[in-house]
C-alpha cells in the first residue's frame, strides 16, 4: 500500500477520546437520492457532540473571531461539508464504504472522513490541495470566491475546505492510500479536520 | 418537490417576472408550477423558503440550504439578481436561515459580486449577532461588497 500525505494530517488515535464512527455502505442509488443523508447525518453528529459540550464555557465570539468550535453549527457544517465531498467524489465502481469518525479530546475535536476516489480525479484534487497548503488561505478564500463568480465549471474549487480554515480556524490534512490487493487498485482519501475547543 | 410561485404587484415589470419564470421553467429539476399573482415571489420547498417582497424591497431567506451544486442554486440566484434589478435599495434578510453549505456561500458571493457592478444599488444584510456563523458569513460578504450595510440584531 502506498501513502501520500498533504497538510497537517494527524493519524487516528482513539485512546483517551470519546469517539463516534459511522460507515455508509456503497450503493447504487443516485447522488441526488443520497444527498439528503448528508444533512441528516451532520445533524445527528452535531446533536451527539453537543451532549459533551453542555456545561463547558463557550468559546468567545465576536464580530471578527472565528466561529466557535463548540457551537452546534460548527460541528454540523464541517461534518456536512466532509460528507458532501465524500459523496460527490467517491468512486462508485470501487464499492468502498464512506466512513466518518470523530474523536473528542480535552481540547481538540478531530474529524476523519474516508472515501474512495476515482484514479482519474486524483491529480486534479492533489493540485487543489497543494495550492491550499502552500498559499495564504485567507487570500485564497476570497480569490476563489471571485474566480467562482465567473467560472461556472469550477469543480475542484476547494471553497468548502477554505471556509473551514478561515471561518472555523480548522487545521486540515489529507492522506491518500492506494490498496493493491485487488485486481484493480483502489485509491482512498482520508480528509482530517482538527478544531481546538 | 419544489414549488415556485411568482406574485407581483401591478407596478412590477411583467417582462422581468415572466422572463424569470421562463428561466425557472427550463430547469429540469423543478416543477413547472409558476403562477403570476399579486404581491411577492417565492421559492418554497420542504427545507427552505426564499421570498422576494417588492413592497419592502427585501429578500428573506428561511430554513436550511444544502443544495448540491451551482445549478441547483440557480433559481435562488436568479431571484436575488432579479430583485436587485428592481430597486435602488435592497435588504437581504438571513435571520431565519438555519444552515448554509459552501455551495450556498458560493451562490451568495456570486450575487454580491453582481451587486458590485450596480453602484447605484444600496444593499443591507440582516442577521443575528448571537449566531456566529451568520455574523461571519455577512462579514465575508461585506469584504466582497464594502458598501454592504450590516444590521445584526
Amino acid at each position: 500500500m502506498t501513502t501520500q500525505i498533504f497538510g497537517d494530517f494527524i493519524e487516528e488515535w482513539d485512546n483517551d477520546a470519546e469517539y463516534l464512527k459511522v460507515s455508509f455502505s456503497p450503493f447504487s442509488a443516485s447522488l441526488k437520492q443520497r444527498w439528503q443523508t448528508n444533512g441528516l447525518s451532520a445533524d445527528f453528529i452535531g446533536d451527539y457532540l453537543q451532549t459533551f459540550f453542555v456545561g463547558k464555557p463557550k468559546n468567545p465570539s465576536g464580530i471578527n473571531t472565528p466561529i466557535p468550535a463548540r457551537s452546534k453549527n460548527a460541528v454540523k457544517y464541517i461534518a456536512n461539508e466532509l460528507l458532501e465531498n465524500a459523496m460527490k467524489f467517491s468512486d462508485q465502481v470501487s464499492f468502498s464504504p464512506t466512513k466518518i469518525a470523530l474523536y473528542l479530546y480535552n481540547n481538540q475535536l478531530i474529524f476523519y472522513v474516508t472515501n474512495s476516489i476515482n484514479p482519474s480525479n486524483v491529480d486534479n484534487f492533489q493540485a487543489v490541495l497543494r495550492e491550499l497548503t502552500h498559499e495564504d488561505p485567507h487570500d485564497l478564500y476570497f480569490h476563489r470566491m471571485e474566480a467562482n463568480a465567473s467560472d461556472e465549471n469550477n469543480t475542484y474549487s476547494g471553497l468548502g475546505f477554505l471556509s473551514m480554515i478561515c471561518d472555523y480556524s480548522a487545521k486540515l490534512g489529507w492522506k491518500f492510500e492506494t490498496i493493491n490487493q485487488t485486481s484493480v487498485p483502489i485509491i482512498t482519501v482520508t480528509t482530517m479536520v482538527s478544531l481546538n475547543i | 418537490m419544489v414549488t415556485i410561485s411568482v406574485e407581483h404587484d401591478k407596478w412590477a415589470k411583467e417582462s422581468i417576472i415572466s422572463g424569470m419564470g421562463e428561466r425557472f421553467a427550463e430547469i429540469p429539476t423543478l416543477t413547472n408550477s409558476i403562477s403570476l399573482g399579486e404581491k411577492y415571489m417565492e421559492i418554497k420547498t420542504d427545507d427552505y423558503h426564499i421570498t422576494y417582497q417588492p413592497d419592502s424591497a427585501s429578500v428573506i431567506c428561511k430554513g436550511s440550504l444544502l443544495l448540491s451544486s451551482a445549478e441547483e442554486y440557480m433559481p435562488i440566484l436568479q431571484l436575488l439578481n432579479g430583485a436587485a434589478e428592481q430597486h435602488n435599495t435592497l435588504t437581504l434578510d438571513v435571520k431565519e436561515l438555519e444552515f448554509l453549505n459552501s455551495s450556498g456561500i458560493n451562490m451568495f458571493t456570486k450575487f454580491v459580486i453582481n451587486v458590485r457592478k450596480k453602484p447605484d444599488l444600496e444593499m443591507t444584510a440582516r442577521g443575528y449577532q448571537e449566531i456566529p456563523w451568520q455574523v461571519r458569513f455577512l462579514k465575508n460578504l461585506q469584504r466582497l461588497l464594502p458598501t454592504l450595510e450590516l444590521e445584526l440584531e
